[in-house]
């Protein structure tokens, strides 16, 4: 006598809120980015190099209070933290490891019918796939930053932790910043090829290139310091603690700088997540 | 409803009732088209569609909450294994976590995937992917299930099994709608049909009324010689509408529609010295059913 099927049975449960919905897809994103070796490694050297060594330093350093210069300014034996060219070489590596398979996955697997059978919209896909690489940025760019300040603050001599708090959330800000900038310019590239390694290689390289391109030509023209994204972010930094802009450094031409950084890369990823849409 | 310049759907009216209904349809009918309607992934420029009263491209969250969809292509995610892919598409739909693993585990139970459901789904036969995603449209449980071509490129076995799926998936008084090319397959496991063409509705109605014939369609076979049976068919064509003839070596047999008295036709074939070798009431296939829907369609 064959055996019996196992009879279909019905799901009596509760329907989750729609924004846990999104997390999940934003979870996923993280869960599968730190089971990458290769991510998971990068992750644990960057903490290792950026944060640790010179957050060791600033806590080792004589202070009465957490100062912006002690993050943004020059500090001993010439280290700095935030604006280290370091810091801004591993937001790449890491936001082109994360954001490489965030959308080709999906184009290779085909896989937006299922996202698009649920209820699940091109704007929420891109939130949920955005929210898990902010998360994981968040994780190198925000945290350690705040655990570093923690640090500097519970080890200061003087009793102004008013003013270490208002650098704290600057640096709060600061973190969330550089957690996000260079995410869009990634998705856009993940959401134009099928190939993980094109959409990696290509992100990185091309925010190296710009870096090498503006380097080598701000020697003619201050301007071209803004084609390079490590730049736009230590000036970000720079801003963000209310230090302004160098005196050669157009603001027009720095908002126009950010702006093509984040916004037509948002555009085009969105377009082709639409159109991935209408071809479900 | 177009795309581009190609009519998809055009003036289908028709209403499903629950149960396992057979959309059929050759290439490009726009079976798939309906399904997307019908889920909301594509809005008609003009017409009306509900769901258990809701509109599917406005009432979006509700509808496809409440929908499940096997597509026809491949769309498993290949580098997870089947339980995380499951679990995550049922925590998309609404699912707690713990709830999502555990509804995650009896769907692929119930699909037959076994300790495979740990391995890569990359790794999987073609089969395998089929249950697999028969197992994400059915993990949320949802009330109206559409399933695109479900046995595509499995072998016979599996194509038995997954008709037995749906079947034992259709007992529970949801709505399936299957979508096929398999005519034999609809007939075994449909309540209900649509046949479609170029956006049309050709036939729908209850698999038992459509294959129902004409109690006044009959099959007779008879046997003699050539000229004899040469005769009697010449004699049945003037009488009669004679839908198919098939004359193999000293045997013929006539699908016919009779409204005389029976006995006529026995005299007849008497008359022409031939042996009734069969008589009886013409069972429709639904093959019989789609071609002859066609033939009036077009």
């Amino acid at each position: 006598m064959p055996l019996m099927p196992i009879e279909y049975k019905d799901w009596s449960g509760m329907r989750t809120k729609y924004l846990n919905r999104l997390a999940s897809m934003a979870y996923r994103v993280l869960e599968s980015s730190f089971s990458s070796k290769g991510i998971l490694s990068l992750f644990i050297v960057g903490i290792v190099l950026v944060h640790a060594f010179p957050g060791v330093v600033l806590v080792m350093t004589p202070h009465s209070k957490l100062t912006k210069w002690m993050l943004v300014g020059e500090g001993l034996f010439g280290w700095t933290y935030l604006t280290s060219g370091l810091f801004s070489i591993f937001i790449f590596l890491l936001t082109a490891g994360v954001t490489s398979n965030l959308i080709s996955q999906d184009l290779r697997n085909r896989s937006f019918v299922v996202y698009f059978s649920r209820p699940i919209g091109v704007t929420e896909y891109l939130i949920g796939k955005f929210g898990g690489a902010f998360l994981v940025m968040g994780a190198f760019c925000l945290l350690p930053t705040i655990v570093v300040c923690v640090m500097i603050i519970a080890t200061q001599t003087g009793n102004m932790y008013l003013e270490s708090m208002r650098i704290l959330l600057l640096t709060g800000v600061a973190g969330t910043f550089a957690s996000m900038v260079f995410l869009p310019f990634g998705v856009m590239l993940s959401s134009l090829t099928k190939r993980k390694a094109y959409a990696g290689i290509g992100s990185f390289m091309t925010l190296f290139s710009l870096t090498m391109i503006g380097e080598f030509f701000s020697g003619f023209s201050p301007h071209w310091k803004l084609v390079n994204p490590m730049n736009i972010l230590h000036y970000s930094f720079e801003v963000i603690y209310g230090l302004g802009l160098p005196l050669d450094i157009d603001a027009r031409l720095y908002v126009l700088s950010l702006f093509l950084l984040t916004v037509p890369p948002v555009i085009v990823t969105g377009w082709r997540v639409k159109s991935e849409e209408e071809r479900v | 409803m177009k795309y581009h310049r190609v009519v998809a759907l055009d003036s289908l009216s028709v209403s499903l009732p629950s149960g396992i209904i057979g959309l059929l349809g050759p290439n490009g009918a726009g079976k798939s088209t309906l399904i997307k309607v019908l889920m909301g992934l594509k809005q008609p420029e003009k017409g009306r569609v509900t769901l258990d009263g809701m509109i599917p491209w406005k009432h979006t969250l509700y509808v496809r909450d409440g929908v499940g969809y096997m597509p026809e292509h491949d769309c498993l995610i290949e580098e997870m294994n089947a339980v995380s892919f499951v679990s995550y598409f049922g925590k998309i739909s609404g699912m707690e976590e713990e709830d999502a693993i555990w509804r995650a585990h009896e769907v692929l139970d119930f699909v037959d995937v076994g300790e495979e459901r740990y391995r890569k789904i990359g790794s999987y036969s073609k089969g395998m992917k089929q249950r697999v995603k028969l197992a994400q449209s059915i993990v949320h449980d949802p009330s109206i299930l559409m399933l695109d071509e479900p046995t595509e490129g499995m072998d016979p076995d599996g194509k038995e099994e997954m008709l037995n799926l749906i079947s034992l998936i259709g007992d529970t008084g949801k709505t399936i709608i299957v979508s096929s090319h398999q005519l034999h397959e609809i007939e075994k496991t449909a309540d209900h049909v649509v046949i479609i063409d170029k956006g049309r509705a050709l036939k729908t109605g209850p698999m038992q009324e459509i294959l129902k014939g004409d109690e006044k369609t009959l099959v007779i076979k008879v046997r003699g010689d050539q000229k004899d049976i040469k005769n009697f068919k010449a004699q049945i064509k003037s009488r009669c509408e004679v839908h198919r003839s098939d004359l193999r070596g000293d045997e013929l047999e006539i699908l016919l529609k009779w409204d005389k008295d029976s006995k006529e036709l026995f005299k007849l074939a008497l008359e022409n010295d031939l042996y009734v070798r069969s008589y009886k009431p013409h069972i429709r296939s639904l093959e019989d059913v789609f071609f002859m829907a066609f033939r009036r369609g077009n």
